[in-house]
């Protein structure tokens, strides 16, 4: 049973909610907030999730890499590591096949959430100063198989996951339960009544094979709106949930309609991703390219070439599939002329665009420009445009 | 505190308390739908004959698959072949030429499994009943061998299906537990499960060991009770002459009230070897282009001289051999009156076919076995392969739905006699 996937998923979560609060009314001196937390994640693990051998060999895994790289052979440069640490989600991103088939792979290594336990796992790798002690195996463990966050994110980091735990039970509050409340019923309403009614009665009702301008435009849009509420309304129930045991989930979606430019749209939209590509492949990417005396000179095809490949491994990471690399190449596309537009704006002291129209015009200008071409890359990687599948 | 009460709390008790009300009491039942004002869903056999490709057209279809089943109309359940436009599939052919009632049911992805699922629901009209099964060499090898895909199996098996399969405690539990552990082991691709398919994982998990039978007693019986109350709901709306009370397929008795013309037309003779023979020439006549007796419009289309390796799969690691398996022990315990037939496939276009010449014997083997009668057209060796029988390279062409027709009306005439 995956998170948010059925009715029975908010009764366990009611029931370890339940369990956490009883716990820090009698239990307080018997177990610690985060032992009993990894009890629980534990607990949903093994009895609820599927593949949960998978999931724990992969948190092993990952943990020795971790020791072996960062600890004993105190490597510097990140890359092997980073890479030994992703196998398994490329592995399972390739769809290996042996020659006994059916047997693949996949069936061994993969599980659902694979790619964001990667994500969280590889954040604790990067941050983690080489020869520094290493982080505690089960905070490390109970940072990756938390319930709310196992399955799609937010991509929550390590330091910040544990300087809640660590706060113990003193997390468990009030104003807490109230805010996850709050939180979950948003998710609820999103994920349950508004995606429905969008896909029920919108996108259901679109022919999206069709290959006239309307019927792609209306499958466009549909989309659009369908995938923020779906995975908006995943993201504020994983909060909600989250808040509810005590630990602050980051926010994910933020108004992405309100968007002006492809950076400020990856600041709304699965905010998480973003700040993680951001700071563990756009950042160390544009450093790499910046030491390269061949390209000291052009600062702004530094800049672009790392926006583009950041972007294009977002695309790459979602599948090898054509509507993913395309989507991440129009997302790449996007910010490398967005960034162009801003550099010479600097330069010239001046808007080469927009000149002197007033700000407000130029917000809804931006803001209808950003929205359309955020709808048109989601519509390629939704797999629905008749011409890229 | 107080917003929260007024806002959360409040309307959410409401909500929880009007839901139950409206599903479980019958007094708030009656009082919002009063009896006499019940729009009562009267529905009878309409279809004798004919082709259903599943179940989308709803119930209809359900009343008229289950009335054959139960008044020995004949039943051919396959996959892609019989979405054929051909006058010679059987379901056009059998009620023309002989007079008979005949259904074809099916599409592609309808697999084992599925048939299986299917007919576990429809396990009260089995007996006697003739059912044809088209078996496809293609289950049984490449990503096929898997066995029947979730998209197909809940194509296939509606929650009404489902339901019907849980709450009959006739069927013996090797056939459930087949049928629970497909759903228990795919429920996590499937987008927001209904009750029924909730409570089957979870009643299979439960039956694992006792830890978890603890720990999944209150989702087994929440998500019992809510299965059975929205069911308890439909029941107001139809009529209860041929719907027993929880159980929302066809009653039996109002089914065996209804006639069906069974006779096999014994006036009318079948010239089989002239079909055989004009058939078997107008096959040569379109495939001209090619050597391997595929019709010209298909080979220039898509073939255009290119192999395809057959990707064949070990017996013991075939997930959709043991579903076969199984469904042949539910048609015998049931006393089904069915047959079978292998297709062929073809062996010029497939290279290696004879990997599976172990396998497909095996599976007659079993059909045997199992007191069925079978039609083995499968042939991997071209010097013995007829090439009119298929019209590409796995879907029969008239000449092969002649053979099998023949088969199929001396069966059944037979059994007649």
């Amino acid at each position: 049973m995956l998170p948010f996937s059925s009715f029975d998923f908010f009764i366990i979560s009611g029931i370890i909610i339940l369990y956490l609060y009883f716990s820090k009314l009698f239990l307080k001196k018997f177990i610690s907030y985060s032992t009993n937390l990894l009890l629980v994640s534990l607990f949903y693990l093994l009895f609820f999730y599927p593949e949960p051998w998978h999931i724990i060999s992969l948190v092993i895994y990952s943990y020795l890499i971790y020791y072996l790289f960062n600890s004993i052979l105190r490597f510097k440069n990140k890359l092997i590591g980073t890479i030994i640490l992703l196998l398994p989600m490329i592995l399972v991103k390739t769809d290996i096949r042996f020659h006994f088939y059916p047997f693949e792979l996949n069936s061994f290594i993969s599980f659902a959430g694979l790619s964001y336990i990667s994500f969280r796992i590889v954040s604790v790798y990067i941050e983690a100063v080489p020869g520094s002690k290493p982080v505690n195996f089960f905070k490390y463990a109970n940072f990756l198989i938390f319930i709310p966050t196992i399955l799609i994110g937010p991509i929550d980091r390590y330091h910040r996951f544990n300087s809640d735990v660590n706060e113990g039970y003193s997390r468990l509050n009030k104003k807490n339960f109230l805010d996850g409340w709050q939180m979950l019923i948003l998710g609820i309403l999103y994920k349950y009544i508004c995606a429905e009614v969008v896909d029920r009665y919108w996108l259901e009702m679109i022919e999206t094979e069709s290959t006239k301008l309307i019927d792609m435009g209306n499958t466009m849009y549909a989309y659009f709106f369908y995938l923020f509420f779906d995975f908006a309304g995943y993201s504020a129930m994983a909060i909600g949930i989250g808040k509810m045991m005590g630990i602050n989930v980051p926010i994910n979606f933020n108004k992405p309609f309100l968007s002006r430019n492809p950076q400020d749209f990856w600041r709304r939209f699965h905010k998480s991703l973003g700040d993680w590509l951001k700071d563990y492949f756009f950042m160390p990417l544009y450093m790499y390219f910046s030491r390269k005396k061949s390209l000291k000179k052009y600062p702004l095809l530094r800049q672009n070439t790392a926006l583009f490949l950041t972007f294009l491994l977002m695309g790459l990471w979602n599948g090898f599939q054509v509507n993913f690399i395309i989507s991440g190449m129009l997302f790449g596309l996007y910010s490398a002329v967005h960034n162009s537009y801003i550099y010479y704006c600097r330069k010239k002291r001046k808007d080469i665009v927009f000149n002197n129209l007033p700000e407000n015009v130029v917000k809804w200008i931006s803001i209808f420009i950003m929205v359309n071409l955020a709808a048109f890359s989601i519509y390629i990687f939704s797999g629905m445009c008749p011409f890229i599948s | 505190m107080k917003s929260f009460i007024s806002l959360h709390i409040i309307p959410i008790s409401l909500a929880i308390l009007l839901t139950f009300l409206t599903l479980s009491s019958g007094i708030f039942n009656n009082y919002l739908f009063p009896e006499n004002n019940r729009t009562k869903k009267y529905m009878y056999p309409q279809k004798q004959s004919g082709y259903f490709p599943n179940y989308d057209i709803g119930y209809q279809s359900e009343i008229d698959i289950c009335n054959a089943l139960n008044n020995g109309a004949i039943l051919v359940i396959g996959s892609s072949e019989l979405t054929n436009q051909s006058e010679a599939i059987p379901y056009k052919f059998i009620p023309k030429y002989a007079a008979y009632p005949t259904i074809g049911l099916g599409h592609a992805g309808n697999q084992s499994l599925s048939i299986l699922t299917q007919l576990a629901a429809m396990s009260n009209y089995l007996e006697n009943s003739k059912i044809v099964i088209i078996v496809s060499p293609g289950w049984f090898e490449d990503k096929s061998s898997k066995g029947t895909s979730l998209q197909s199996f809940l194509e296939y098996n509606n929650e009404r299906f489902l339901y019907n399969i849980w709450n009959n405690k006739k069927i013996p539990k090797q056939f459930k537990n087949q049928i629970l552990q497909y759903v228990s082991e795919n429920i996590a691709n499937i987008n927001c499960s209904n009750a029924i398919l909730r409570l089957m994982y979870c009643k299979y998990q439960s039956d694992r060991n006792i830890l978890k039978k603890v720990i999944y007693l209150p989702l087994v019986k929440i998500n019992k009770y809510l299965s059975n109350i929205k069911f308890q709901a439909y029941d107001m709306f139809y009529n209860k002459e041929y719907i027993s009370n929880k159980m929302t397929l066809p009653n039996k008795t109002f089914l065996s009230s209804q006639n069906l013309n069974q006779d096999f037309n014994k006036s009318i003779t079948i010239n089989w070897d002239s079909l055989f023979f004009s058939s078997f020439n107008e096959a040569k006549s379109i495939a001209t282009n090619n050597s391997w007796g595929i019709y010209d419009d298909y080979y220039s289309k898509y073939i255009k001289g290119n192999k395809e390796r057959i990707k064949s799969v070990d017996i013991r690691y075939n997930r959709e051999y043991k579903d076969f398996t199984i469904l042949l022990d539910l048609l015998k315990y049931y006393k089904s009156d069915a047959i079978f037939i292998i297709q062929p496939l073809n062996p010029y276009y497939y290279d290696e076919l004879d990997k599976i010449d172990k396998l497909i014997s095996q599976i007659n083997n079993d059909i045997k076995q199992a007191g069925f009668g079978c039609l083995n057209s499968f042939i991997s060796d071209t010097t013995k392969y007829k090439k009119a029988l298929l019209m590409d390279v796995m879907h029969m062409g008239d000449y092969g739905w002649y053979k099998m027709n023949k088969f199929i009306i001396e069966k059944y005439s037979k059994d007649e006699k």
